[in-house]
């Protein structure tokens, strides 16, 4: 699943760190969630969704043939 | 009845707190068994009560349980130090907790279990296999590891799927 954390995140001027504090996650989990090498849990893509305040879809683009 | 198992889970809330509390209490416990074993070592003159005694049984097992015991103690010993000072320090409280919460870390460790058990049951199958060129007891003994094994992963499919 692909997501636009990054882009957002690089929208916005948020370091990393920040984003990982706001959401509870490490920095790891944020850096494998951009390089799109961990798919986030229902919980944590709603954390996200509202942190960015944006709809979870329009964050996570979920591919109907993946 | 099982609703315990869901604290495994990865999206299942953690009270960091208590489980340093608990890890605590499991520190001091270690550090009994491990005194404990280290003490029917010495009481026993440096020999172990042993009912079926084989020929290295005299040399091996005290120094077996004396090594078990002073590791565990020592286990729980860093594990008191290491979770007291994680409560007191509320930076390192967070940090740790943020670590162990981690919905990623999470997973990681709950894969890193199936996967370690999945190549055990394979390397059990193997042992079995070539077992039966060393010798009958060791594939008896391996034969039973591995029932207690398939029987332990019936028993918790059995369990989880009522959980979940």
């Amino acid at each position: 699943m692909k997501n636009r954390i990054q882009e957002l995140r690089k929208a916005g001027r948020i370091r990393q760190e920040d984003l990982a504090e706001a959401v509870g996650v490490t920095r790891q989990t944020i850096i494998s969630l951009e390089n799109g090498r961990y798919n986030a849990s229902l919980q944590l893509a709603h954390r996200i969704a509202r942190y960015f305040d944006s709809a979870i879809e329009d964050i996570f683009l979920f591919d109907e043939e993946e | 009845m099982f609703q315990w198992l869901k604290q495994l889970f990865a999206d299942s809330p953690v009270d960091f707190e208590k489980r340093c509390r608990m890890r605590i209490h499991w520190g001091v416990r270690f550090m009994i068994l491990g005194a404990a074993a280290v003490l029917v070592v010495v009481l026993n003159h440096g020999q172990v009560p042993v009912m079926y005694a084989e020929n290295d049984s005299g040399d091996f097992l005290p120094q077996f349980y004396v090594s078990l015991g002073f590791a565990m103690a020592a286990s729980g010993a860093v594990t008191v130090v290491k979770n007291f000072r994680c409560l007191k320090n509320d930076g390192l409280k967070k940090q740790r907790a943020l670590e162990e919460t981690d919905e990623r870390n999470r997973l990681l460790g709950l894969r890193a279990w199936a996967y370690s058990g999945y190549s055990m049951f394979l390397l059990l199958y193997l042992g079995i296999l070539a077992g039966g060129f060393i010798s009958v007891s060791l594939v008896k003994i391996l034969l039973a590891v591995m029932a207690v094994y398939g029987l332990n992963l019936l028993i918790f499919r059995s369990i989880l799927s009522k959980c979940m």
